[in-house]
């Protein structure tokens, strides 16, 4: 197993070379890199003894997120209009690191959020009596709810069943013409609000072709030349038009992953031929080399093995998540566009064999079966973790971005979110989607979203049910292979299971997703 | 900045807000995160709520509106609304355009004060937008990899070109600019993407009809003054992808990184016009670089070499980039199916 994930500690420490022309970058590079090898160099590799410098800090962890949840000091106001982030980071670090809520702060935290929601629809980042609905508190909170509140009455999901139509409204008048989002009224247009959108619509059941229309071109226009993703693009002429976009920046970790993600959402509605949506939908990225660009942000050993989450940039912990929890995206995405192609290949037959019923059904087992080698060092992402990221123990707790940076709820939580993916396997199973197609029952459901242009909607509900099917089915599509767990430092440093593309634990997302597709278990 | 202190006058005790009824935060009863707001802050919270539910678009809105902003620059309801407010009182954009240059300096950088920016250029919307991009390359200067400053830049051009208010000298004079910024920090990513959109992403260029071959030779002496530089090996690969060029012809400019003697490499033409390594390469170059190995095992796949190039990949997995031996391997896997 190590052959292809070596630890830190088995690795040559060599420094980036300057090939003697220094430059400013070098110079930050070599400071990291001095800063982080010292401490590999202080610390013995995570083992199963009972060493405390080396061990995951559960307790240290929760007593960090616990001491700002209930009470946070005054400088925190900057964050006043990202409370549902702040909830979500802590409740869902929580969730990773298997620390259980009590029913008391579960009611609490339905509470608060269910202030935040908007009579706009869609969440605000604070009481909506105070701030406008927001598209990444939306996200936030909504998973908030998924995690911390339930189907009773007064649950916190059943408010949010009632808002679903107005949540879709508020959507649609972020919506623009070139596919991108605004984040709020009057607000930036870029890949979050796109990915935090997607993830909402797909879990509420109220995606339909309108709020969909043109959202793949935005996408992939901000692919950029390296393969990652760009934060938002520009489109010069007619927005049906996708050769005159340009993306409008440089790579980023965190909108790669945004981007992707999102992707993979579109793309569970891809090659169906449905009507409802464009002739050549989604339009295709380059998942290749976006897996490049992922597996590429990897830091050497003299930098712990950490992501950065730029060409050329240092490593921080955040982009764990954000560049490693992207990457068994990236592997499905290489998958779907490999069986796309086997399918375009074998359809002459097909329309040589006439009609041949079941054939559909079957689905190519084939591509589940090719094993894979891990496609990063999970190894040394966990080392990463261990040594690098956590505060120093005996200190306040928490997950940083390197050392000598202060911890917070943000990078503990995606750091964490990154170590997961780095223990566990997580795939996502053409087999599963397969029989999850097979078990959905289109009688049940939720109301229709009601368009807001005449022409809005599913062409017929032949296909909004397709649809439903496909997003449900690909939704919980993603199988941990338990064999192909992957734990350093010892049991004790096991943590749960966070699902790819959604950044909730499985048992989290499939009785939410149930419950708003109206299915059973 | 300004701290809540003791000095603090209540907006309640200021005739200006006499007529106010100010309205607390709805949190309900025992909410989770709650921040304990200095005394400034929630009071002029208080008011603003108020404000905001009547609508009121007033000076001394965009008073509060500011101190609100002061304190939490990324407070985007608080933002929206002052800009609603600036275009229905008719105020001097300009000055407020102002304002946010000191707002940047005091380094309150975050999404809203980069995107109030750009709402105020559109609606400013200057014949020539020269100055303003004078005042991003400045305010790159100290902060050379600033992903909101890079990103308005983007759009700065791009808003203004579809206006068609940047000349062609202006674009020349910031690839210029771009040249200069790559030569003092050739490492510097942004400044990469950057050139990346000059030449290749922004309508108007034709970089296919005269120059691509010039571009070509660009990244390679970029390679050969950094070959451990990822940024520039990105930029190359990117502009082979992006043309449909087939990578063989500048194999010759990567062999010697790669330690592999030329002979081996079949199909390798010989006479070559693009730039060559220096002779000998400059000290702590060690040999061989991984993103050159990498280039190496894609020229062999597009002939058809594909043992040949899992090879490579192998080394790659097993000794040159031990990090992302899992990759490499996968790399090689793939060369065995096709």
């Amino acid at each position: 197993m190590t052959t292809f994930t070596p630890s830190i500690y088995t690795l040559p420490s060599i420094p980036l070379p300057s090939n003697s022309h220094p430059t400013a970058t070098l110079e930050e590079q070599q400071e990291t890199e001095s800063l982080i090898s010292s401490l590999f160099g202080l610390l013995p590799p995570p083992a199963q003894s009972e060493n405390s410098t080396t061990t995951l800090r559960k307790n240290e962890h929760t007593q960090f997120l616990a001491s700002t949840f209930f009470k946070l000091p005054g400088k925190f106001v900057s964050l006043d209009a990202s409370r549902p982030w702040l909830v979500f980071w802590s409740i869902h670090s929580l969730d990773i690191l298997g620390v259980a809520l009590d029913q008391g702060t579960k009611d609490r935290i339905i509470s608060t959020i269910l202030k935040f929601l908007s009579p706009l629809g869609g969440f605000a980042g604070g009481p909506a009596n105070s701030q406008l609905p927001h598209l990444l508190p939306t996200y936030a909170s909504v998973c908030s709810l998924a995690i911390a509140a339930n189907s009773g009455s007064q649950g916190g999901w059943e408010q949010l069943k009632d808002a679903r139509q107005s949540i879709y409204n508020f959507f649609m008048d972020c919506k623009r013409d070139d596919g991108g989002f605004v984040v709020c009224k009057g607000g930036e247009v870029d890949v979050r609000g796109t990915y935090c959108l997607l993830v909402v619509a797909t879990l509420l059941d109220i995606l339909t072709p309108e709020l969909l229309k043109n959202v793949d071109k935005f996408i992939s226009s901000c692919q950029t030349y390296e393969g990652g993703f760009a934060c938002s693009q520009f489109a010069f002429g007619d927005p049906s038009d996708n050769e005159t976009r340009a993306s409008m920046a440089e790579a980023h970790g965190g909108y790669t992953s945004c981007s992707l993600n999102s992707y993979f959402l579109l793309s569970s509605l891809a090659n169906l031929q449905l009507k409802s949506l464009d002739e050549n939908y989604p339009v295709k990225i380059d998942a290749k080399a976006a897996l490049r660009w992922n597996v590429l942000q990897q830091g050497e050993s003299i930098e712990g093995g950490g992501f950065r989450g730029r060409s050329n940039k240092l490593v921080d912990g955040c982009y764990s998540w954000w560049v490693g929890g992207t990457i068994p995206v990236c592997e499905e995405l290489i998958k779907r566009e490999k069986k796309l192609k086997a399918k375009s290949q074998g359809k002459m037959n097909k329309i040589e064999l006439v009609d041949e019923e079941g054939k559909e059904d079957k689905e190519e087992d084939w591509v589940d079966e090719i094993p894979t080698p891990p496609l990063f060092n999970r190894v040394a992402l966990q080392e990463f973790t261990l040594i690098a990221a956590q505060q120093e123990a005996g200190g306040s707790g928490g997950l940083r971005d390197k050392p000598g940076k202060r911890p917070d709820t943000y990078h503990t939580c995606n750091t964490l979110s990154g170590l997961s993916i780095a223990q566990h396997s997580t795939k996502h199973s053409s087999n599963i989607v397969s029989d999850n197609r097979k078990k959905f029952n289109s009688t049940n459901g939720l109301p229709p979203i009601k368009p807001i242009s005449e022409n809005g909607g599913w062409i017929n509900e032949e296909e909004r049910q397709i649809a439903r099917r496909e997003i449900w089915a690909n939704a919980l599509g993603w199988i941990e292979d338990e064999n192909d767990e992957l734990i350093v430092g010892g049991k004790e440093n096991r943590v749960n299971t966070t699902t790819p593309v959604f950044n909730i634990l499985g048992l989290r997302l499939k009785p939410f997703i149930n419950y708003f597709y109206c299915q059973e278990e | 900045m300004s701290v809540a202190t003791s000095s603090y006058i209540p907006l309640a005790e200021r005739n200006l807000w006499h007529d106010i009824k100010p309205i607390p935060q709805d949190d309900g009863p025992n909410p989770v995160v709650p921040i304990m707001y200095s005394e400034e802050y929630r009071d002029a919270m208080d008011y603003f709520r108020a404000v905001a539910a009547a609508e009121e678009r007033s000076e001394r809105a965009l008073e509060l509106t500011e101190t609100i902003i002061r304190l939490n620059p990324a407070h985007y309801t608080v933002w929206q609304y002052r800009m609603a407010t600036l275009l229905a009182l008719n105020k001097d954009l300009e000055e407020e355009l102002q304002l946010m240059n000191e707002f940047a300096i005091q380094n309150l950088k975050s999404y809203q004060v980069w995107h109030h920016r750009l709402l105020l250029l559109t609606h400013i919307s200057p014949k020539d937008p020269s100055f303003e991009i004078e005042y991003i390359h400045q305010s790159l200067l100290p902060d050379p990899k600033n992903y909101h400053t890079w990103a308005y830049l983007h759009w700065l051009y791009s808003h203004f070109y579809t206006l068609d208010r940047i000349s062609n000298q202006q674009w020349q004079n910031e690839l210029k600019w771009c040249e200069e910024m790559l030569r003092v920090d050739g490492r510097n990513n942004s400044a990469w993407g950057w050139r990346w959109y000059l030449r290749v992403a922004r309508p108007g260029t034709d970089l296919e009809k005269d120059g691509l071959k010039e571009e070509l030779s660009y990244a390679l002496k970029a390679i050969h003054l950094t070959p451990h530089n990822v940024s520039v090996w990105n930029y190359l690969r990117g502009l082979l992808r992006h043309f449909k060029l087939p990578l063989s012809p500048l194999l010759p400019a990567i062999l010697p990184y790669t330690t592999r003697p030329s002979a081996k490499i079949p199909g390798n033409p010989q006479d070559l016009d693009f730039p060559l390594p220096s002779s000998p390469l400059a000290d702590d170059t060690p040999l061989p670089v991984s993103l050159a190995l990498e280039y190496l095992a894609d020229t062999l796949l597009e002939q058809g070499l594909s043992a040949e190039a899992g090879e490579v990949f192998s080394e790659l997995s097993t000794q040159y980039d031990r990090m992302r031996a899992g990759y490499w391997e996968y790399k090689r896997r793939e060369c065995i199916e096709e």
